[in-house]
Order: C-alpha cells, then sequence, then structure tokens
C-alpha cells in the first residue's frame, strides 16, 4: 500500500483479536486512515490495510477476546486469503470518526445499482428497471443536510440522511439470481419512498446508515429499533395502531372516532406518552370548550329572532 | 366511485382502509379470510379487492388465486408486510394485479386504487 494522503489519525491501543490467546494482548498503536487504506503501527511493526481488504467494520467482538474494553471499533479484513479481525480502542469521539471517515472512502464515488422509486408510500411500482448509478455521500456543515446521491442517467436520487424511516436487508431475485439488496426508506416532498440499491459495499452501505439513525436518535443505540424488544420501540396494542392510523394518513383529531371503543382521554394519554418518548411531535394543542352563562343567553336571544 | 372489497382478518386494518377509502369509494363487503372472500366476491361481484396475504383459514394468495380462477377480471391488490418479496411474487403468480406494503400512506393507497380501476 503506497503512502498516501492522510484522512484522519488516532493513537490508542490495538488488539488483533485471537481466538486462541489467554488473554487479549492490547498494545499501544497509532492508526492512521488514508484515501488507500488503514496504517496500524504497533511497536516496530507497521501493517497496511486497504480500504477494499475491509469486509467488516464494527462487528462486536466476544467479550472474552477484548477483555475489559467497553468502547473498540473492530474492522475485519481479508489479506492474503486470510481473515484477520483488529479491534482498536482510543477516545470516544477519535474511534466515531474514524469509522464515519472509513465508511466514507467505502462508499463515496462507488458504482451501485439502483432500483428507485421501488415503492411510492407502500405501494409497490411496477414495470421500473434497476439502474447503473454512482454513489456519493454528501457532508454538510454540523451534518444539517447530509445525503446520500446517487447520479443516474435518468436523473439523481438524493436521499437525506435526516428523513431515513429506515434500512434494512433484503433478498431479491435479480436477473434469475438471488441478491442481497438496502432497502432503504425515506420521507420525501409529498410521500415516503423506498428506494433499493444493490453494490459491493452493501454492509458499509447499512452501517453507515444505521450508525447515522442512533446518532439522531431514531434508533436506540442498543436495540436497533427492534420492535418488542423492549428497547424504545417495544409499544402498546392501542398505541401500535394510533401510530398506524397516523402514519397513513388519519388527522390526529380523527383518531377518536375512528378507533373502535378508545375513549378521548385515553387517546390523548397515548399521545402524552408518544409524545415524552419521542415518537410523536405537539403540532398544536386542540381547544375544548363549553358555554359559559354569557354564550347561553345569546344562544336563546338568537333563538326567539 | 367504485365497489370495494376489504379482506383482512384485523378489524383495525380494515378500519384504516375504510377511512382512507371513504368519500371516494364505497367499501361493500369486509371479509376477515380467505374462505369468506370468495364466497364474498362470488355475491358482490366488487369493482375492486384489497387483500390481506396472512390470514386464517385460507390465506390472501390461495383466495386471489380462487377468484382470479372464477372470475379472471377480477381486480386484485394485495397487502403485505414489509420484507414479504416471496408472498408478493407468489401473488402475482396467484393473478393480484397491485401490490401495497404495509404501513402505507393514505394517498398512495388511493393511486394505486385509481389506478388498477383504469386499467
Amino acid at each position: 500500500m503506497a503512502q498516501e494522503k492522510v484522512v484522519t489519525w488516532l493513537e490508542g491501543k490495538i488488539l488483533f483479536v485471537d481466538t486462541y490467546a489467554a488473554r487479549p494482548n492490547w498494545v499501544p498503536c497509532k492508526v492512521v486512515l488514508t484515501y488507500g487504506g488503514i496504517w496500524l503501527m504497533h511497536g516496530s511493526e507497521k501493517t497496511g490495510v486497504p480500504l477494499a481488504a475491509i469486509v467488516g467494520l464494527g462487528r462486536e467482538v466476544p467479550k472474552k477476546l477484548i477483555g475489559n474494553v467497553s468502547e473498540y471499533l473492530s474492522i475485519a479484513y481479508v489479506m492474503a486469503g486470510k481473515e484477520t479481525t483488529v479491534a482498536i480502542t482510543g477516545q470516544s469521539a477519535q474511534l466515531k470518526k474514524l469509522k464515519k471517515y472509513i465508511m466514507f472512502l467505502q462508499l463515496n464515488k462507488k458504482p451501485v445499482y439502483i432500483l428507485h422509486p421501488a415503492k411510492v408510500g407502500g405501494a409497490i411500482q411496477d414495470n421500473l428497471q434497476w439502474e447503473q448509478g454512482l454513489l456519493n455521500v454528501v457532508w454538510t456543515p454540523a451534518g444539517a443536510a447530509d445525503k446520500l446521491v446517487v447520479q443516474r442517467k435518468s436523473g439523481n436520487v438524493e436521499i437525506p440522511m435526516g428523513e431515513i424511516e429506515m434500512v434494512q436487508t433484503e433478498n431479491q431475485k435479480i436477473s434469475g439470481k438471488t441478491q442481497t439488496i438496502a432497502n432503504i426508506k425515506f420521507t420525501g416532498a409529498e410521500n415516503t419512498y423506498n428506494t433499493f440499491i444493490l453494490s459491493g459495499i452493501q454492509n458499509s452501505l447499512i452501517e453507515y446508515i444505521n450508525d447515522y439513525l442512533k446518532e439522531s436518535g431514531v434508533i436506540s443505540k442498543h436495540n436497533e429499533g427492534a420492535v418488542g424488544g423492549g428497547g424504545d420501540a417495544a409499544l402498546e396494542g392501542l398505541e401500535d395502531e394510533i401510530l398506524v392510523a397516523l402514519y397513513s394518513g388519519v388527522s390526529a383529531l380523527e383518531v377518536p372516532t375512528f378507533m373502535d371503543g378508545a375513549e378521548v382521554d385515553q387517546v390523548e394519554a397515548v399521545y402524552d406518552n408518544l409524545i415524552s418518548r419521542g415518537l410523536v411531535e405537539l403540532v398544536r394543542l386542540r381547544k375544548d370548550v363549553k358555554l359559559t352563562a354569557k354564550g347561553r343567553n345569546i344562544v336563546n336571544k338568537k333563538m326567539q329572532m | 366511485m367504485a365497489n370495494i372489497m376489504l379482506v383482512d382478518d384485523s378489524k383495525f386494518m380494515r378500519a384504516l382502509l375504510k377511512k382512507v377509502l371513504a368519500g371516494t369509494h364505497t367499501v361493500v363487503g369486509e371479509a376477515e379470510n380467505g374462505v369468506e372472500a370468495v364466497d364474498m366476491y362470488d355475491q358482490l361481484s366488487p369493482d375492486l379487492v384489497m387483500m390481506d396475504v396472512v390470514m386464517p383459514h385460507m390465506d390472501g394468495i390461495l383466495a386471489t388465486n380462487n377468484i382470479v380462477g372464477k372470475h379472471p377480471e377480477a381486480k386484485v391488490i394485495m397487502c403485505t408486510s414489509v420484507g414479504q418479496d416471496e408472498k408478493v411474487k407468489a401473488a402475482i403468480k396467484a393473478g393480484a394485479r397491485g401490490y401495497i406494503t404495509k404501513p402505507f400512506q393514505g394517498p398512495s393507497v388511493l393511486k394505486e386504487v385509481e389506478s388498477l380501476l383504469g386499467q
């Protein structure tokens, strides 16, 4: 790996994960990320890992193999036919930065196949063809308008990071072959869209988006949003139905009459709960009024006219 | 205004679809499973059916297959959950002409309905 311009670096400790080691052997090291790959410098040794050799980033390593280290970044790579996993520990912010930049370099300007919009508001779109495209990762100051842009002949597809609802892998039969694609669901100007992306950088793309969703609080950092898993997405029956109704476009004011057997107070208590959990936001307070004696007096007079 | 039949074992989902269609189309019948749906279609001959996939007694794919087998002109929109692509493919084979994944958004459901009714 040739010497190249440095993107970022950190000083910390590194562990070459060894399943058979009696105890983890963390050693001081310097990690340097360049546009071509990662240099791991420890003692008198220097290992160069090309970006293309990385097969896993941020995977969890069994605790018995890493010892008492709570925060680390694992990098799995294959060189000369052998897979190696290293764990790097250091300052939290630096580890996050290193991971983010590695993913950026893995994803940016990479060729992909895209199917867009695969779904609009849940409706599957027929007669679409997979198109070739080029993935661009766009960063903006403070991340306010970060987005993924796929350039393609029929027009660019922009996916604002802040509007992504979820990402997941799906198996699709493409040209007679089962392929794993990334299914990205996001909110656009007037609707929700599902975009399918097929690439050789699938895992990094999903990891990149999931990291963003965790940082922005869309999914739990500990429970990747698994429904019913006891994390922040665990919902009671009525809460669940109310969220689905709101998603489908039923107005919050109509929900009490729409939900069979639900009282207004009960629905409003659910709203309070959902607001406190960050699942819905307050748009405006509904006014509930009753006539005063003066108001009743006017009504009586009006009726006598 | 078309006559639409809803097939879903979830009362809530049927109510939600009814709400989405209200004012634009008429829901002429509701069935809770595929067996009911096949019988109801024979009686009502609706313009369109919105069919859930996973249901007790007879699933939506078999029900669609039965309905389209007897009434080749039948228009069925299949409602699947996210990640049920294999079921979507089975639905295509069974004769469904439109596909919606849950959760859906009202305007998109209406658009899909209009598109299929226009065929």
